[in-house]
């Protein structure tokens, strides 16, 4: 048994991680049984180096887990194995037996687990279930999975051969092997007896599906687990499998082995895309330099350190292709390694650039690969004796032999690999110069490190360069004697992000390469592989697609799922941190991706910890100081990514608890009353996000009213909506509901969104049934929207039935709004002595909430009613010939809209009085219509932008030259905006317009088309100031071609439609367009 | 179409040339002369009723036509279209001006409105008006061809005549003129004249007109 240093539970031998806190345990030393390190070489006690077969770790020791490791979220890898038919053998043979095979066979499959790192979670009986990822993340759990899967059934082979006799038959493993998301923690008390590390989720049941669908000798793979694998192994098709407890069947795949040639994780290059080399100019200079110097005979080391997915492969790769281009490269000799990340055993990286150099494969025999080095040596010009001393010596590194002979001391074995490296190398050096390149040092095993420290210091005047690339957490190997540098790989600018993302799309991107630079620059942080990999995930996502040569990229939504590819990577950072600063880090992520040191500070759980907790996230590159230069105080995630994985890794319980403490901080530093947009902000996606729901659902009211109250339309919708669906479904929040909503409506309505506005109305009527004011205020919108759209019919009905409900003692605001919009019906209907009856009745309730009201509320609606009913008035007596007086009553309700900041309300004004000015003050005309149509615009009012541009452009055609120019550009703006919003009720301005002047230009047959669009929609309106012009122009278009039979009908009609309305026709015709 | 006549407007203080010509009404030619001595004369020169602009422009002489009356000012305005379509058009459209129709333009030709040359440029330059001038559009649109224009042509057909009217007006420029009562003009207000300093030109407000109409010598 092994006992766990971090909490003292007993652990059986073979166990890598502790089975209660998930701590990875000391393994014995062969040798001497003494329990070592995890990253030990050689045993303390004895010396004897690890077993090549068991790798050591990674160079850079794992911070251990925290004993009572907090349950979090994350995807991982996990694997189910047992064996084919083991029932029916424990049915047959005694129990005994069965026990001690169930020990060898447990033996055998950790030993598989723990080499790649895995954590055993359960064994039963014959069954084993292990996760990859959890305790600790690792960049590549799918594929340690798949290696450990392959090995399993590897060893099982052999088991069943060793068991065969005893077992009276041979016996068989299968495996099943899934990626997805768990939650995984302590279960069974925090840190209690009997409490164990486990794994909960559906992603567990899957793989458990999958076992049982795997035939005996085989591995089943999920589509999930292959695609984060498949460019390390083999897989083969298994069809489609109905998983037990699943509605669709899924795509499942045969692990069949390991490729020969594996194929980088990264790159682009299967979807025909080719980064482009940004940046880096300097670094490749130094690189270039330490060349130079080497080639003067100075030993050099340089290391090359970035983050995964800087770019240091990148780079080599440049410096190497720079090499060549001159001709340099083949004056030297070059030998490079990569470590691997599942581990390099001891002397693994002189094993793979000695294998390299002699081209010894591992399918040689043992005779072929001794010839080969033998052979090697001599061509090196090494004397029999030397040779003699190195061959075996060699052979052992490179795992061509077993082991040494058993006589050989441990020290002297390492004493002999040293001389037999130097001796190489210093042969390889007397023909030309080295370039060793050892890429990934971080997952080199110690023993090749310190051998080739001590080597180049050894050989210090020699042109040697050794080049290694690794990552911030790993050291540089540090030298005394040759010359060392090290070259930091920065994060690239946001313009060089910006520019690789446009490198990568040879050919244009349908229009959106901004937008696209933008998003991903953003993601990826300056981080070239997070970039790749966010575009890749955009491709998967559909977000890009391709046609031919040419890429499209649609909208890019901000809810993007961090790349699977990314995850393990980047929790895996994460996961090396100590237990104070990673609760710290996700306390932080709950924040957001920007965040203030004093609001962390005063949540953080553990405030004493609190500055020893945070220099580490600093210095572990996760965050960074935002802001300018030494002002502290507030942070920012370093990658987007970042923060997502490290918020999606807590529990939802976490969350909410920390998002309520959060709030509660905000509420303090803000005060009982925020103001400012930035804290309701805040606090409405904080409390939102807390199980006080209502709450946050309030303060995006309040965030939303703010927006709205500058016109930020669009923000103002996003925060009402995010209240709507925060209120969804939660007891007590129904009445604030419903004020977000009717508030949603409303923007969506004014910004053209009618449908969805229309819907959400409906849905208010039905819950408002029973209150009588508030119905008859839905009324009043749904008839608004149905006039927008044509339907004045429908709208009469609706403002009818709102004053119905409303009866003759309603609410005086609401009947003031219905009488409005009767009056206004009215007046569009013709009718204008109607019209002007219902806006004085609206003035008259108006003025009676005016005198009567003191909340500032009531106040302003009573305000915006007079405003609009002077417009009613105002247009009904222009109309009936009392110019004079419309004017008055037109600038009056401008000035009142203008006093009391109504600019949507003025938008009405400033159109009518355009077209009044038109006859007693042109150059007003233009102006009034200019200023109505940059209010419009500030308010996002579209429907009077169209209005506004119709007017405009009569007024351009009718007062001055420039008709062809301004005039129809105005004229087709309107048509575009009626068009796209659906405004029926409107879009026969516009045309009639452009018709017009088509018809002013001699374009007969365009203006007839014109005419005739504008015809059909008057004529479902019945609009006498839409009609008319209609008629009025197809009449002297008729006049004008020598067909006055028609002309005269059409003549006729016009001043048919005019005496029905009792209007002029001369009213019409001088001020066509009112509302 | 060249710009045959050189001669350069009417200037004030120059005689305003008479004419004679059949009036809308069908009743008595409409003659300068028959002002001389008695009152003076608001002046319009516009094209054929084929511009709209122009049609809601005799509407709003029409209005002023009472105003100016009280201020002693007589209104004649002169439409370029054949008599009988004029007449057609004004049976429904009862106005209290005196109109004459002039559809060969010669009076604007005796006042020297400019016609500027149809080159191939101004053609050029007139169709390729390409529209955006507010942003709305990802890019600029031409004026629009619309392609059901062909099959909703029921009783709609061009003829030449038409055609032929429109061309030998187009681009006819047009004029405002207040001639006092020794028939001299006073004040005239030329279409596209100022360009480029107000923008505001193709007819003159009511203002403007008032304002001259105050202004006249002797009145």
């Amino acid at each position: 048994m092994i006992t766990c240093p971090g909490c003292d539970t007993e652990a059986a031998p073979g166990f890598a991680f502790c089975p209660r806190c998930g701590r990875r345990l000391p393994s014995p030393c062969d040798a001497c049984g003494f329990p070592r390190e995890p990253d030990f070489a050689f045993c303390p006690r004895c010396g004897a180096a690890r077993s090549p077969n068991t790798p050591v770790r990674p160079a850079q020791p794992q911070k251990p887990a925290d004993p009572s490791h907090e349950a979090d979220r994350r995807p991982v890898t996990v694997l189910f194995a047992d064996l084919s038919g083991f029932t029916t053998l424990s049915e047959r043979l005694d129990p005994e037996d069965v026990r001690s095979f169930q020990n060898a066979l447990f033996e055998t499959l950790s030993a598989a687990i723990a080499r790649y790192d895995g954590f055993v979670e359960k064994f039963v009986g014959d069954a084993v279930l292990a996760v990859f990822g959890a305790p600790v993340a690792h960049e590549d759990d799918p594929a340690r999975a798949c290696a450990a899967a392959l090995e399993m059934l590897e060893r099982g082979a052999t088991l069943s051969r060793q068991w065969a006799a005893r077992l009276g038959q041979p016996v068989t493993l299968h495996v099943g092997i899934h990626t997805g998301p768990v939650v995984a923690g302590s279960l069974g008390g925090a840190s209690g007896a009997g409490a164990a590390y486990a794994v909960t989720g559906d992603t567990v049941n899957t793989t458990a599906r999958l076992l049982a669908s795997a035939a005996p000798g085989t591995i089943l793979v999920s589509e999930a687990t292959c695609a984060l694998a498949q460019h390390r192994f083999a897989f083969e098709s298994a069809g489609q499998v109905t998983l037990r407890g699943k509605a669709e069947p899924i795509a499942v795949r045969r692990l069949v082995g390991v490729l020969a040639e594996p194929g980088s994780a990264r790159g682009l290059a299967g979807l025909g895309l080719a980064a482009p080399f940004v940046g880096r100019k300097d670094e490749l200079d130094q690189l270039l330099a330490a060349f130079e110097r080497m080639e003067c005979g100075q030993a050099q080391v340089v290391s090359l350190v970035g983050e995964a997915g800087t770019g240091k492969s990148r780079l080599i790769a440049e410096f190497l292709a720079r090499l060549d281009a001159d001709g340099r490269l083949a004056r030297i000799a070059l030998r490079r390694a990569a470590c691997a990340s599942l581990g390099e055993p001891t002397y693994g990286v002189f094993g793979s650039l000695f294998r390299g150099a002699y081209q010894v494969e591992p399918k040689d025999s043992l005779e072929v690969a001794r010839q080969k080095l033998v052979s090697g040596l001599r061509a090196l010009g090494a004397r029999d004796d030397e040779a003699a001393m190195i061959a075996p010596v060699l052979s052992y590194v490179l795992g061509v032999e077993e082991a040494m002979h058993p006589d050989v001391e441990p020290e002297q074995l390492r004493r002999q690999i040293a001389l037999a490296a130097r001796a190489l190398i210093e042969r390889r050096l007397d023909k030309e110069p080295l370039l060793i390149l050892v890429e990934d040092l971080h997952w080199a095993d110690t023993a090749s490190v310190d051998l080739l420290r001590q080597v180049v210091d050894q050989l210090a005047s020699r042109p040697l360069l050794v080049l290694l690339s690794h990552r911030p957490e790993t050291r540089p190997p540090l030298v005394t004697r040759a010359a060392q540098s090290v070259i930091r790989l920065t994060p690239l600018s946001r313009d060089q992000t910006r520019e690789l993302v446009a490198g990568l799309f040879a050919a244009p991107v349908g229009g959106r390469l901004e937008q696209l630079q933008d998003f991903v620059a953003t993601r990826a942080g300056g981080n070239p592989f997070f970039v790749e990999e966010v575009v890749r995930s955009l491709v998967d996502k559909g977000v890009l697609s391709r046609q031919g040569d040419r890429w499209t990229c649609a909208e890019a939504s901000e809810a993007l799922d961090v790349p699977a590819t990314l995850q393990g990577l980047m929790l895996s950072r994460v996961d090396r941190l100590p237990a104070d600063a990673r609760r710290l880090l996700q306390e932080s992520a709950v924040l957001g991706p920007v965040f203030e040191e004093a609001l962390l500070r005063t949540v953080a759980t553990t405030p004493a910890a609190f500055d020893k907790a945070l220099d580490p996230l600093v210095e572990s590159d996760l965050i960074q100081a935002a802001g300018q230069l030494h002002e502290r105080g507030r942070y920012r995630f370093t990658h987007a990514l970042v923060h997502e994985v490290v918020y999606q890794n807590l529990l939802l319980a976490r969350r909410t608890e920390l998002h309520e403490r959060v709030g509660r901080a905000l509420e303090r530093a803000a005060g009982p009353h925020p103001e400012r947009l930035s804290d309701l902000e805040a606090l409405g996606h904080h409390w939102s996000l807390s199980a006080d729901r209502p709450r946050g659902a309030r303060y995006l009211v309040a965030a939303g009213d703010w927006a709205r109250g500058v016109y930020a339309n669009d923000d103002a919708i996003r925060h009402y909506q995010r209240a709507l669906q925060t209120l969804a479904g939660s007891a007590g929040g129904e009445a604030d509901a419903r004020a977000a909503r009717e508030r949603l409506a409303d923007l969506l309505g004014l910004t053209g969104r009618r449908t969805e506005a229309l819907t959400h109305y409906e849905t208010l009527r039905e819950q408002l049934a029973a209150d009588h004011a508030a119905a008859a205020r839905m009324l009043r919108k749904i008839g608004a929207l149905h006039w927008d759209a044509g339907d004045r019919d429908r709208a009469a009905v609706c403002f009818t039935d709102g004053l119905r409900h409303l009866g003759d003692g309603g609410d005086p605001i609401e009947r003031a709004h219905l009488f409005q919009e009767m009056g206004r019906l009215a007046f569009r209907a013709g009718d204008n002595a109607a019209a002007i009856g219902w806006a004085e009745r609206a003035l008259a309730e108006a003025t009676q909430e005016n005198d009567a009201a003191t909340e500032p509320e009531r106040l302003r609606e009573a305000a915006i009613m007079r405003i609009q009913a002077y417009n009613t008035l105002g247009v009904a007596l222009a109309r009936t010939g009392r110019l004079t007086e419309a004017v008055e009553q037109i600038e009056r309700s401008i000035g009142l809209a203008e006093e009391r900041e109504l600019l949507q309300a003025a938008c009405r004004g400033y159109t009518n009085l355009g077209v009044l000015y038109s006859s007693l003050d042109p150059r007003r005309s233009i102006e009034t219509c200019l200023r109505g149509l940059e209010t419009a615009k500030k308010v996002g009012d579209l429907g009077f932008q169209s209005r506004l541009y119709a007017n405009l452009a009569v007024a351009y055609c009718a007062l001055t030259d420039r008709c062809e120019a301004e005039g129809v550009e105005a004229a087709q703006a309107a048509i575009d905006l009626d068009r796209r919003l659906g405004l029926l009720d409107h879009l026969a301005v516009p045309l009639i317009v452009l018709g017009q002047i088509h018809q002013c230009n001699g374009e007969h047959t365009q203006a007839f088309a014109m005419y005739q669009e504008a015809l059909g929609l008057a004529e479902q309106v019945g609009e006498p100031q839409l009609l008319f012009p209609c008629y009025d122009g197809l009449a002297t278009l008729y006049l004008d071609t020598g067909n006055r039979r028609l002309a005269e009908t059409y003549l006729a009609k016009a001043q048919g439609v005019c005496e029905r309305a009792g209007v002029e026709p001369d009213s019409l015709m001088v001020l066509p367009f009112l509302y | 179409m060249t710009n045959n006549d050189p001669r350069p407007p009417v200037a004030p203080g120059e005689p305003a040339p008479d004419f004679t010509l059949p009036a809308v009404d069908g009743k008595e030619p409409v003659s300068l002369a028959d002002y001389r001595g008695k009152s003076p004369v608001f002046l319009g020169l516009l094209i054929g009723l084929w511009c709209p602009f122009c049609r809601r422009q005799i509407a709003k002489m029409g209005t002023n036509e009472a105003r100016l009356k009280a201020l002693g000012v007589e209104t004649v305005g002169v439409v370029a279209t054949e008599p009988e379509n004029a007449q057609l058009y004004f049976k429904f459209r009862p106005t209290r001006l005196r109109l004459g129709a002039d559809p060969e333009l010669t009076t604007h030709r005796l006042y020297g409105l400019p016609k500027p040359a149809v080159t191939d440029e101004f053609m050029k330059q007139f169709e390729a008006t390409r529209v955006n001038p507010f942003g709305e559009f990802p890019e600029p649109l031409p004026l629009p061809k619309t392609p059901e224009a062909s099959a909703k042509l029921d009783g709609y057909k061009e003829t030449d005549t038409d055609q032929g009217e429109m061309m030998r007006q187009f681009p006819q420029l047009k004029g405002h003129f207040l001639i006092d009562r020794d028939g001299i003009v006073r004040w005239a207000n030329i279409e596209c004249s100022r360009e480029g300093i107000t923008g505001i030109g193709k007819f003159p407000s009511e203002e403007e007109i008032l304002a001259a109409v105050r202004a006249l010598p002797g009145r």
